[in-house]
C-alpha cells in the first residue's frame, strides 16, 4: 500500500500506520528503497506511525 | 532498540546458521536431507501422539518445540510478545491442513526443499519451482485485495496457549522417553524403523530448535515471504536469507560428506516430477494465503500470534489426515489418494483466495 501511494503520486511526505513490528521494518525498508528517508517512527495504538520524507 | 537481526546482514547470518546447523542435525541422526523439516517433523509429532498410525514416522520432534519456545524467549526479551488473534482462524486452520497435505505429496516443506537441494537432490528443483508457482498464485490473490482481516490484541494467556502446548509435548517426551526397540513408551508412539527412528539426541535437537527459533523471530525469517516479496515487489531482503541457507547448507554438506547429486535414490524422496511440483505448489499457495511459511507460523505463534498457532494445529491435523487417508507420498511416489488431496486442496485455496477479498476504494 505504501509502495502504491509512492508510485501513484510520488508524495513529498507520507504517514504510514502499521500494526506489527514486521510491517514497520518492511515499510521502512520499502520506503528507503524508493529513495525516501524515515523521519520518525512512533508507537501508535498497538502499532506504529511512520513518517517518511522524500529524498 | 535496534534489531540487528532484521538487517540485511542479520538475515544472511540467520540463514547461514540454519544452513549449517540443519546438516549437522542430520549428521547427528536426523533423516537424510531432513535436518530440519517443519512439515515432516510436525507429521512425526502427529504420529507420536497417535493421530496417525504410520509406523515409520512417529517421533516427538524437539526441533519444533524449540522453534516455538525460542521465539517466545526472543519476543519477551525484546518486548515483542504481542498476544493477538481473530483473523479468520478457522480459515487458517484449513489452510494449515492443505499446506501439510501439499507438502507431504512432495515429502517436505520449503525448508526441506532447500536442504534437499543443498544435499544434491535434483527432485527439489521441481519442488522449489512448484513452491514459487504456488506463491505466485498467492500474489495474484493478494494484488486483488485478498485478506483474512485484521487481528486483535487479546489476553497474554491466549498468546501463551501454543507455547504451553509445546511445553506439554516436551514434558511428554521426558516422562515417556524413547526406549530403543520399543514402539511405544507410555502414551507416546516411537518409530522402531524408518525416518521416525532417525533422530539426533533430544538435547541437541532442542538446543538447535531454540537457537533457530530465537534467531528466526528476530530476523522475521520466512521462506515463503522470500519468494512472495521477490515476486510481488522485487524485494530481496528475505530472499537473501533464503539463498544464504542454501549456500551454507551446501557447503556444510560438502564438508560432512552428505552431498550426493542426482534424482534417483535420494533419501525420503520420490522422482515424480509433476507431483513434486504440484505438491509444493499447493503448499506454497496455502502458505501465501496464510501469510507465512510453516517455520514462520511457529515463530509467530511463539510471539503470541494465536492465528498462527491455529495454522500450526491445522498442519498437525493435516498430517494425520494425510497418513490416514493415503494422501502422503512415499519414496515410491504419490499416495493412493494424493491426487484427490491436491485437487481438493487447490479448490479450497481458490475458494478462499477468491471470496475473501476487500474491494479496494
Amino acid at each position: 500500500m505504501t509502495l502504491e501511494a509512492i508510485k501513484k503520486g510520488s508524495p513529498q511526505d507520507l504517514i504510514v500506520l502499521v500494526d506489527t513490528d514486521t510491517s514497520r521494518e518492511n515499510v521502512m525498508r520499502a520506503a528507503q528503497s524508493q529513495g525516501y528517508t524515515v523521519q520518525e517512527v512512533t508507537p501508535e495504538g498497538e502499532g506504529y506511525r511512520i513518517h517518511i520524507v522524500k529524498g | 532498540m535496534k534489531n540487528l537481526f532484521a538487517s540485511r546482514w542479520g538475515i544472511v547470518l540467520v540463514g547461514a546458521v540454519i544452513g549449517i546447523l540443519a546438516p549437522v542435525l542430520q549428521k547427528l541422526g536426523n533423516p537424510g536431507n531432513m535436518g530440519i523439516c517443519v512439515a515432516c517433523m510436525e507429521r512425526d509429532m502427529a504420529g507420536a501422539l497417535g493421530l496417525h498410525r504410520a509406523e515409520v514416522v512417529q517421533y516427538m520432534r524437539p526441533e519444533i518445540i524449540g522453534f516455538v519456545l525460542g521465539s517466545l524467549v526472543a519476543a519477551y526479551l525484546f518486548k515483542e510478545f504481542r498476544p493477538r488473534v481473530g483473523s479468520a482462524p478457522i480459515v487458517r486452520f484449513v489452510l494449515g491442513v492443505f499446506a501439510m497435505i501439499g507438502a507431504l505429496v512432495f515429502l517436505g516443506c520449503p525448508w526441506r526443499a532447500m536442504l534437499r537441494l543443498a544435499g544434491g537432490d535434483g527432485n527439489a528443483i521441481l519442488g522449489l519451482l512448484g513452491l514459487a508457482f504456488g506463491v505466485w498464485i498467492g500474489t495474484l490473490f493478494l494484488k486483488n485485495g485478498y485478506t483474512l482481516g485484521r487481528t486483535q490484541s487479546t489476553y497474554a494467556s491466549v498468546g501463551w496457549i501454543l507455547p504451553l502446548i509445546m511445553l506439554g509435548f516436551l514434558a511428554l517426551l521426558f516422562v515417556f522417553p524413547h526406549v530403543p526397540g520399543e514402539p511405544k513408551s507410555g502414551i507416546l508412539f516411537y518409530s522402531v524403523k524408518g525416518p521416525g527412528a532417525m533422530h539426533a539426541p533430544v538435547a541437541v535437537s532442542l538446543a538447535v530448535g531454540l537457537l533457530v527459533g530465537f534467531l528466526a523471530q528476530r530476523s522475521r525469517f520466512c521462506t515463503m515471504g522470500a519468494l512472495r516479496d521477490l515476486i510481488l515487489f522485487r524485494h530481496t531482503h528475505l530472499f537473501s536469507g533464503f539463498v544464504s541457507l542454501i549456500v551454507f547448507a551446501f557447503l556444510t554438506n560438502l564438508i560432512l560428506g552428505q552431498f550426493k547429486a542426482g534424482f534417483e535414490g535420494q533419501p525420503v524422496a520420490h522422482t515424480q516430477h509433476l507431483w513434486n511440483f504440484a505438491g509444493m505448489a499447493l503448499a506454497g499457495l496455502a502458505f501465501a494465503l496464510a501469510g507465512g511459511c510453516p517455520g514462520r507460523q511457529l515463530f509467530l505463534a511463539g510471539e503470541g500470534d494465536g492465528d498462527a498457532a491455529v495454522f500450526v494445529l491445522g498442519m498437525i491435523v493435516g498430517a494425520a489426515f494425510s497418513h490416514n487417508f493415503g494422501l502422503a507420498s512415499s519414496p515410491q511416489g504419490i499416495g493412493p489418494h494424493g491426487i484427490a488431496g491436491l485437487v481438493v486442496g487447490f479448490a479450497v485455496c481458490l475458494f478462499i483466495g477468491l471470496t475473501m477479498r476487500k474491494k479496494t476504494a
